[in-house]
């Protein structure tokens, strides 16, 4: 299968005006993201993530290295039509409403008016802007704006999704339901690119990460296989009181000659947050929006390779 | 294209719309409209009063309309890329040329309200004080110049006289001396001594039969003495000869004062020939000064105030497009405090370019490389701007000259097409390598 991203010996060298170098952002960057994977870069700030991402959407040029995103150049206009982007900071017409905002940008990917409309309102539905549709962003929190802004990032209803920091400024639960949906988008076949230094929203969305620092890839892999403590094991007992558990452990460590430990897992502080909430407004989740737009529904990898065939024959 | 075209068009317009800037300079051009003709007092003339109202009103209108759209360019593309929004919209498939052409159709659209607002408003001020002004303001009158010889040809016969005669200095390059000559051909006055004659001859354009022409001269003294002098003005038809005696009047003018006298049908017809001679008093203090390029004219009735005002505008309209084209390159190459600075120096560039191209003396006589390489620069500029600038007709309309369909051609071309066309090409390409967004 052909990888939607690859790049090999990718390295970036800012230069000053009189052409110096003066920083290498990214250096022998490798890397293959391949299709319906949900990829995440992480890295402390000034580790290359935003870098590498503006050079797979052609905003910046290479100084060595190859870069192929959906198996063409990233500058091939052709591309463009497949891939739906959010910076880091969303920056948006602050005179333009959410529905303009959706319209203006669904008119550059070439969307007929109907299209449009129609995209844009089940948007807005999904990102509970509906309310606010119709009012200037200006006046808009940076929670709200970045609901306009991933909501912009899904009007062509891309091949590729690459979401730079796709949480920040965002409150817990809204966190929670982007990352549901990055989930439920990756699940209809979408490929997800993102970054974040919130180590906690990769951990439950990603397949497969690569932490940066320096502008160099420091460890790819599965996150399961990363994180996984293969020389420890843990049983998990429901409904276990201590004083059942403590002739177990005795047992235990007798039997395998081994140091065995009992504790009690902890949820998420996350998953306690959301209870709390949805507790408190009296339903049985705190999450509502942010499910995929009915349009956004592509049945698996072929599907989504079919509609971006049907458009660029288009 | 076409949808994201518009989409980018349509967005400039908002853009504009939502920043009040469109507010703010309908605001202006409403007070220049209604209140510059009250505010101004004129010479007390109809005259004065139609020139206050057409000129200057435009003349303020039009000078509003050129910064805001010189601005509005640099802004376009600059500003959005210095508030990061260029980002979001480089990673669509929009083309750099798309991107530009988009802009400027957004900002031609409001310039096209605006100035056809400001010429609706402009008849609306006319029509309310019609009884003040003269009484025939409707009229326009085609200016026909009198025949006068070639220069270069003037030139190089004195050249060669100098040749045939030894006069020909050695030290100056023959180029220098026939672009001196030609230059000063061209600034000739013809000095009419007391009890002198001096006569022109006009070749009148077809379909001109039995209309009725005006001469139209402007005499003026040595040092620019203001004194009345009386002269003799006798005009005939010399091709095809009429039957008729040659029209003969006697005039006490003003020197610096416009001479209007209208002509008998009689000495017009479709193509023909009519001679004009000046006859200046055997008694007259001092001589006049004629210069017969700029001062004297034949004028004959042709078209109306509203046809010349059409054809005005759209000529302000391609000094807009232009000026808009501009502001967009500019807003391209450089941040918008950059582009905004280098509008200014564009304009002043264009202004003395229009007027360092009508003396081609100087590139001849500049001393060294680099003032040779700042006078073709402002050469290079004026030589673009030249057509535009003094194709600006809002001097026509004010002496209520028609502005003939040909001249608008070539405005037209290089305000809609040849320059943005141009600076669109060099902008994409510009796009196309600038990194971090448009």
């Amino acid at each position: 299968m052909t990888p939607v991203i690859e790049t090999t010996g990718l390295r970036k060298i800012f230069r000053d005006f009189w052409r110096r170098p003066t920083v290498c952002a990214v250096d022998s960057l490798n890397l293959t993201i391949q299709p319906g994977e949900v990829f995440g870069l992480l890295g402390p700030n000034g580790s290359g993530k935003s870098t590498t991402i503006k050079m797979l959407l052609g905003l910046l040029h290479p100084t060595a290295g190859t870069v192929s995103v959906l198996g063409r150049p990233p500058a091939d206009i052709v591309i463009k039509h497949r891939i739906g982007y959010l910076p880091e900071n969303t920056h948006l017409h602050r005179f333009l409403t959410p529905r303009e905002t959706l319209h203006y940008y669904g008119a550059l990917f070439g969307l007929d008016r109907r299209t449009c409309r129609e995209r844009g309102e089940a948007l807005l539905e999904m990102a509970d802007l509906t309310e606010v549709a119709d009012r200037p962003i200006d006046g808009f929190s940076k929670g709200m704006a970045r609901r306009v802004g991933i909501a912009q990032a899904l009007i062509n209803a891309p091949d590729l999704l690459i979401l730079d920091e796709p949480t920040s400024g965002l409150d817990p639960v809204a966190c929670r339901e982007v990352k549901d949906l990055v989930r439920a988008l990756a699940n209809d076949g979408m490929t997800v690119l993102m970054t974040s230094h919130l180590l906690a929203d990769v951990e439950h969305v990603c397949d497969r990460v690569a932490i940066m620092h320096r502008g160099l890839v420091q460890a790819e892999g599965a996150v399961d296989d990363l994180l996984v403590r293969a020389d420890t094991t843990r049983f998990l007992i429901a409904n276990l009181s201590d004083a059942e558990a403590e002739p177990l452990r005795a047992e235990l460590a007798a039997r395998l000659n081994r140091v065995v430990a009992t504790d009690h897992p902890t949820v998420s502080l996350e998953t306690y947050f959301l209870d709390v909430v949805a507790r408190a407004s009296g339903k049985a989740s705190a999450l509502t929006h942010f499910r995929p737009a009915p349009f956004l529904h592509k049945t698996g990898i072929g599907g989504a390779a079919t509609e971006s065939a049907k458009r660029e024959s288009a | 294209m076409i949808p994201r075209v518009s989409a980018i068009a349509l967005l400039a317009v908002r853009a504009a719309i939502r920043s009040r800037m469109v507010l703010t300079l309908a605001a202006l051009l409403l007070l220049a409209l209604a209140g510059l003709p009250g505010w101004m007092r004129g010479d007390g003339t109809a005259q004065g009063l139609f020139t206050l109202l057409v000129g200057h009103t435009l003349g303020v209108c039009l000078f509003l309309l050129a910064a805001t759209s010189l601005w509005a360019g640099c802004a376009a593309v600059a500003a959005e890329r210095s508030a990061g929004t260029a980002t979001l919209t480089v990673v669509k498939p929009v083309r750099p040329f798309e991107l530009w052409f988009g802009k400027w159709l957004g900002i031609m659209a409001l310039n096209v309200v605006l100035l056809g607002a400001v010429v609706v408003g402009l008849l609306l001020q006319i029509l309310l004080r019609a009884p003040e002004l003269p009484g025939d303001w409707q009229r326009c009158d085609r200016v026909v110049p009198c025949i006068l010889p070639d220069p270069a040809q003037e030139a190089d016969q004195a050249l060669r006289t100098l040749r045939a005669e030894g006069r020909l200095p050695a030290n100056r390059p023959v180029t220098t001396l026939r672009a001196e000559l030609i230059q000063e051909v061209r600034n000739r006055y013809t000095l009419i001594q007391p009890g002198e004659t001096q006569t022109w001859r006009f070749r009148l354009p077809p379909c001109a039969d039995g209309i009725a022409p005006t001469v139209r001269a402007v005499f003026e003294t040595q040092y620019g003495l203001r004194e009345e002098s009386a002269m003799t003005l006798c005009a005939q038809a010399v091709q095809p000869s009429h039957s008729e005696a040659a029209f003969t009047i006697h005039e006490t003018l003003m020197a610096g004062e416009p001479l209007v006298r209208a002509l008998p049908p009689f000495t017009s017809a479709s193509g023909g020939l009519i001679e004009v001679a000046f006859q200046l008093d055997p008694g007259a203090r001092t001589p006049l000064l004629l210069h017969p390029g700029r001062n004297l004219a034949l004028l004959l009735p042709d078209g109306s105030f509203g046809r010349n005002l059409v054809y005005a505008a759209l000529i302000l309209l391609a000094v807009l497009s232009a000026l808009t084209a501009c502001g967009l390159a500019l807003g391209c190459c450089f941040s918008f405090p950059v582009a905004s600075f280098a509008a200014v120096v564009l304009i002043l560039l264009a202004l003395l370019g229009s007027r360092a191209t009508a003396d081609a003396t100087d590139l001849a006589e500049a001393r060294g490389l680099g003032e040779r390489f700042g006078l073709q620069i402002v050469r290079c500029a004026g030589s673009v701007t030249r057509p535009l600038v003094s194709a600006a007709p809002i001097t026509q309309l004010t002496r209520r000259e028609a502005i003939p369909l040909r001249s608008l051609g070539q405005p037209l071309w290089i305000g809609f097409l040849a320059l943005p066309a141009l600076l669109a090409w060099g902008s994409a390409r510009v796009l196309k390598r600038r990194e971090n967004g448009a």
